[in-house]
Formats: structure tokens, C-alpha cells, sequence
């Protein structure tokens, strides 16, 4: 009777009657969860904010630039700004000192150094300068959308799609001479995933390449050359590439988890144990902030864990340079309070810069300028 | 075939009807209340319908499941104690070890399953997804969240633990391939 025990806990186990989930109620905590680590990571500057200046940008209809007067759009900077607190409530987006209303809600928006790129809730995507806003694609996943910018260049990238059968393409729209161009990626086969998503999406675009994935690999596109090369042939749901900067891409392997940093995943250094799963390399690829369950830093090149002397919750939220970190930490352990901090990463210090509402009070319509929701 | 705006949602739909018993199932043997099993599996499905987005491979989401039901599971008793609360120095008294007695096959049931949920938590799920899951160790130890050594001595500190009640009257009741040496 050596199934004595498996028997006996199939016979309990089968014993009860369980209800089946309520899912609509399983939905809405899981997106309340999404949504909560949204507001987490963009409510920082919120309370940081004083005196704002209420713009308009000029609304789009049929994809077309609209001006909307002489006294709005123009706020938006036409030279490029050093990164500070941004977020998007609504159709809002602050930015520092600014208020730029924009004519869709806001789920998902980047920086570049021209302005803005978002998507709307029908998966649109939107070009915000200071000449006006203009509809320059439409994401993949409207769902789940993604973009990336690189916020030192006037490039923004994502998932598109094209033709009859909607192959995946690549979209890269340079807000500074409008153009926009599609690279071509292989379909995953039918079937697979089993319910026929494609999960095809960028994962960066740093220093003029591109970065996309699929499910199996990852490559990187140089946008000058169009020469592409494979980053990862062995990409799965558990590990693959999360970030790239400077030539240098992070895998995070999540049965750790661990992360590496290298050009490929064959020649990245050691693995290293980290807390999290969804990394953010620094500008130069020198540290990497994991912004997920217990955020943490990390220097690339020893795996050492930087520590900030920060105790409880804290979360990381962007690189605002090589070397310095915005971060959303709570005032006190279990006190439900937000503050902003920014951390220099190298001489391990943060400094408040917000004293934040409760993280209640920071509602569940904040977006972070990480180009996902 | 590329996904419909609602694509994500309908396949976690999908997803929860169709494994959803089975879940419940298995989170009820790391528990040992019906009640508090039906949580932990809703607060599971609600961690992985907050990270559905990253499941690209749609066939991991069990998987993915498996493990937030586990370390869910780990979390809330050691958070309240309840391992201290739960697991006792001294196990159950066993019946006696006469197995052609249909009444003493229900007492000696009763009996290994209270064993059972004595276990410190991380020998009774150790040995749930070994042995009710049928997961090899580096399966178990995926959804434990720890190393493949950590779970060879779970399995083996809880096999043992169970064992020292049942003596050796009964060798067949516990899995063969799991010799104790005391």
C-alpha cells in the first residue's frame, strides 16, 4: 500500500465542495492590485507638486495635428529637460511644474526629449509635443499596452501590428521629423501560447537599437542599420531580457530569481540573487532597481545589493541619470504613507523630496512614465 | 491569431474554470480548512490576475498559481504563528494497526490526516506537492520558492515525523521510496 498517503489526501482533498471564484471579484482585486503599484510608483510627486499651470494640448481628430490656440501646446518643451517627477491622472499629465491636458485617458505614457508618447484605453497612441498631439499608431495589446522611449532621443517604440493576419511589426516613430517606421517580426506559431496571444513586445530602446521579444527569443534592432542580432534564443515565460542601456542588457531568470548583465544572454555575467522580478538598468547599465513585491538595487557588476538604509516598504520608481533614483518609500513602516526620495545609488543616501497623501488617497488612475500599465 | 481587446481576461476566465478545483483541492491539504483554503486560492488568482500581463506563456499560469497558493500559504501561517499554534511536539496517538477492521481503516485515515496538518507547514505543503501533485523536487522546490536540497529535507524531516507515530507496523502506508534512516 505504498500510495497509502497520496490516497488518503486524494480521498480528503476530493471531500469538500468548493465554490467556484467569483471572478469578477478576482478581477477587480487583481487590478486594483496593478493599479496600486501604478499609483505607488507615480503618486511620489504628487504632494511634491506646488504652483501648476493648467495647459491644454491641441486635441487630434482623424489623426491629424489640431492646433488648440495660441496659449496652449506651447508648454510643452521643445528642448529637451532633465528627468524629474512626471505621472498621468486621466486625461492629465504633470510634469515638474506643469499641467498638460491631453484629449484621452491616460494608461500608459513615456518621456523622450521632445515630449510625450502615450496610449489611450483603446490602445492608441499619441504623439504630445509642443506643436500639438497627433495619433501616430496604434498599439498591439491595448490591454496590456506597452511603449518604450529612449527619453535622451525624439524615438519611441512599440508593438504593432500589420496585414490580414496581423503580424507583429515593430513601430519606431521619431517625434522629431514625424516619421515612422515598421520592422518585421516573426509571428509565433498558432497555438502557441494556448490561447493564441502573441506575446511579442519591446523591451527597450536605448542608444538608437531596439529591443523586442517574443516568447522564444530576443533581438536587438540598430535602427540606423536595420542589422539585427539575437540578444536571447532561449526566452521563456520564467527568464529573458527585462531592460537594456548602454549596449547592455538584464536578464532576470525568476525561478531565483536572479539577474545577469551582458550583451547576450550567453556572454552576461555571473547571476546574481536578486528581490524581485521586473528590473530597470540606470543609464549606463551600472546599477539595476527591481520595482516589483521588495524593490531593490543592485550593482551590475558585483550583484552587491546597494543599501539605501531604508526600512520597510519602498519601491523603486525611475533613473532620473546614471547614478540617481526616484523612489516611493513608506514615511514609516506599516503607516500606509507615501514620501518621494530620491537616492543617489553611489554614495547609498536618499533625501525626501514629497511628503505624500495615504497610498489610498493616491486613487487608482495614476501612471508612472514606465510605458506600461 | 492575434488577441482581442479582451483576450487577456477571457483566458484568465478560461484559466479559473478550469483549474480552479484543483487548486482548491490542493491548497485545502496545505491548510486543512475549507474555509481558509477558498482564500488562499482567491488570494492567488488575484495575485496571478495582477500578473497575468508577464504569463506570456499561458500553459505557466498553473504553474505560476501553484506558487502563490504555496508561498502564500507559507506566509500567512508563519505571519500568524500558526505553525507554532498548529504543530504539536507530540504527534496524534495512532489507532491500532488493524487494517481488516473497516472502522479502524477510517480511524487510522482520521488519524494520518490529523498527522498530516501537525506537520510544520513547510513539511505539509513540501510533501502535498510531492506526493498529492506528483511534482518532481525541482518542481516542488519552484513552488516553494526554494533550493532542491530544501526540499529533500522537508519531505524527509516530515516522512519521518509521521513515520515515528507509525513505527514500523505499517511500512506501506508512507511512500516506500522514502526510507528514514533514525
Amino acid at each position: 500500500m505504498t500510495d497509502t498517503l497520496k490516497a488518503l489526501m486524494d480521498e480528503r482533498a476530493s471531500a469538500p465542495d468548493f465554490a467556484r471564484p467569483d471572478l469578477d471579484v478576482v478581477r477587480a482585486a487583481g487590478t486594483r492590485r496593478r493599479r496600486r503599484r501604478r499609483a505607488v510608483n507615480a503618486g511620489g510627486a504628487l504632494a511634491g507638486t506646488a504652483a501648476v499651470t493648467a495647459l491644454v494640448v491641441g486635441l487630434t481628430t482623424g489623426g491629424g495635428v489640431v492646433d488648440a490656440g495660441p496659449d496652449v501646446a506651447t508648454d510643452v518643451p521643445s528642448q529637451p529637460q532633465p528627468l524629474g517627477p512626471s505621472w498621468a491622472v486621466g486625461t492629465t499629465i504633470h510634469d515638474g511644474d506643469r499641467e498638460i491636458q491631453v484629449g484621452h485617458p491616460v494608461r500608459a505614457y513615456v518621456r523622450t526629449s521632445l515630449g510625450f508618447v502615450t496610449v489611450d484605453d483603446r490602445g492608441r497612441v499619441w504623439s504630445v509635443v509642443d506643436a500639438g498631439e497627433e495619433q501616430v499608431g496604434t498599439v498591439d495589446d491595448a490591454e496590456f499596452p506597452r511603449v518604450e522611449s529612449d527619453p535622451s532621443s525624439s524615438l519611441v517604440a512599440w508593438v504593432g501590428s500589420q496585414g490580414a493576419r496581423r503580424d507583429p511589426v515593430a513601430v519606431v516613430h521619431d517625434q522629431a521629423d514625424g516619421t515612422t517606421t515598421t520592422y518585421g517580426l516573426t509571428p509565433v506559431p498558432r497555438g502557441r501560447p494556448s490561447d493564441g496571444t502573441d506575446p511579442t513586445e519591446v523591451i527597450a530602446l536605448a542608444d538608437g537599437v531596439l529591443y523586442v521579444r517574443d516568447d522564444t527569443r530576443a533581438i536587438a534592432i540598430d535602427l540606423a542599420s536595420g542589422d539585427r542580432s539575437v540578444v536571447d534564443d532561449a526566452v521563456t515565460f520564467e527568464s529573458g531580457p527585462v531592460d537594456a542601456a548602454a549596449g547592455r542588457v538584464a536578464f532576470v531568470d525568476t525561478t531565483g530569481p536572479t539577474f545577469s548583465v551582458g550583451r547576450t544572454r550567453s556572454t552576461a555575467g555571473p547571476s546574481y540573487a536578486v528581490s524581485g522580478y521586473d528590473g530597470s538598468l540606470s543609464p549606463d547599465a551600472g546599477f539595476v532597481a527591481f520595482t516589483e513585491d521588495d524593490g531593490g538595487v543592485y550593482d551590475t557588476a558585483t550583484g552587491t545589493a546597494v543599501d539605501l538604509g531604508l526600512t520597510g516598504f519602498f519601491e523603486p520608481v525611475e533613473w532620473w541619470d546614471a547614478t540617481t533614483l526616484a523612489l516611493v518609500a513608506e514615511s514609516a513602516p506599516g503607516s500606509g504613507v507615501g514620501v518621494l526620495l530620491r537616492c543617489d545609488v553611489v554614495a547609498a543616501s536618499c533625501r525626501t523630496v514629497a511628503q505624500l497623501g495615504t497610498f489610498d488617497e493616491l486613487g487608482d488612475d495614476f501612471v508612472a512614465p514606465t510605458g506600461s500599465s | 491569431m492575434r488577441p482581442s481587446r479582451d483576450g487577456g481576461a477571457a483566458a484568465f476566465d478560461d484559466f479559473v474554470l478550469a483549474r480552479s478545483a484543483a487548486l482548491h483541492r490542493a491548497a485545502y491539504l496545505m491548510v486543512g480548512e475549507q474555509a481558509l483554503a477558498q482564500d488562499l486560492v482567491q488570494e492567488a488568482l488575484v495575485k496571478t490576475y495582477a500578473a497575468w500581463p508577464r504569463i506570456r506563456d499561458r500553459s505557466r499560469a498553473e504553474a505560476y498559481c501553484r506558487k502563490a497558493i504555496t508561498t502564500t500559504a507559507i506566509s500567512w501561517f508563519r505571519r500568524r504563528r500558526w505553525t507554532h499554534e498548529r504543530t504539536v511536539e507530540t504527534m496524534p496517538e495512532p489507532p491500532p494497526a488493524d487494517r481488516a477492521d473497516p472502522a479502524s481503516s477510517v480511524t487510522q485515515s482520521q488519524w494520518l490526516w490529523e498527522a498530516l496538518q501537525s506537520l510544520p507547514v513547510r513539511q505539509r505543503v513540501s510533501i502535498v506537492l510531492r506526493y498529492y501533485e506528483d511534482l518532481t523536487e525541482a518542481q516542488t522546490a519552484e513552488a516553494m520558492g526554494c533550493a532542491v536540497g530544501t526540499v529533500k529535507s522537508q519531505v524527509s524531516a516530515g516522512i519521518a515525523r509521521l513515520r515515528d507515530v507509525l513505527g514500523d507496523d505499517d511500512p506501506d502506508l508512507l511512500p516506500s521510496t522514502m526510507v528514514v534512516t533514525r
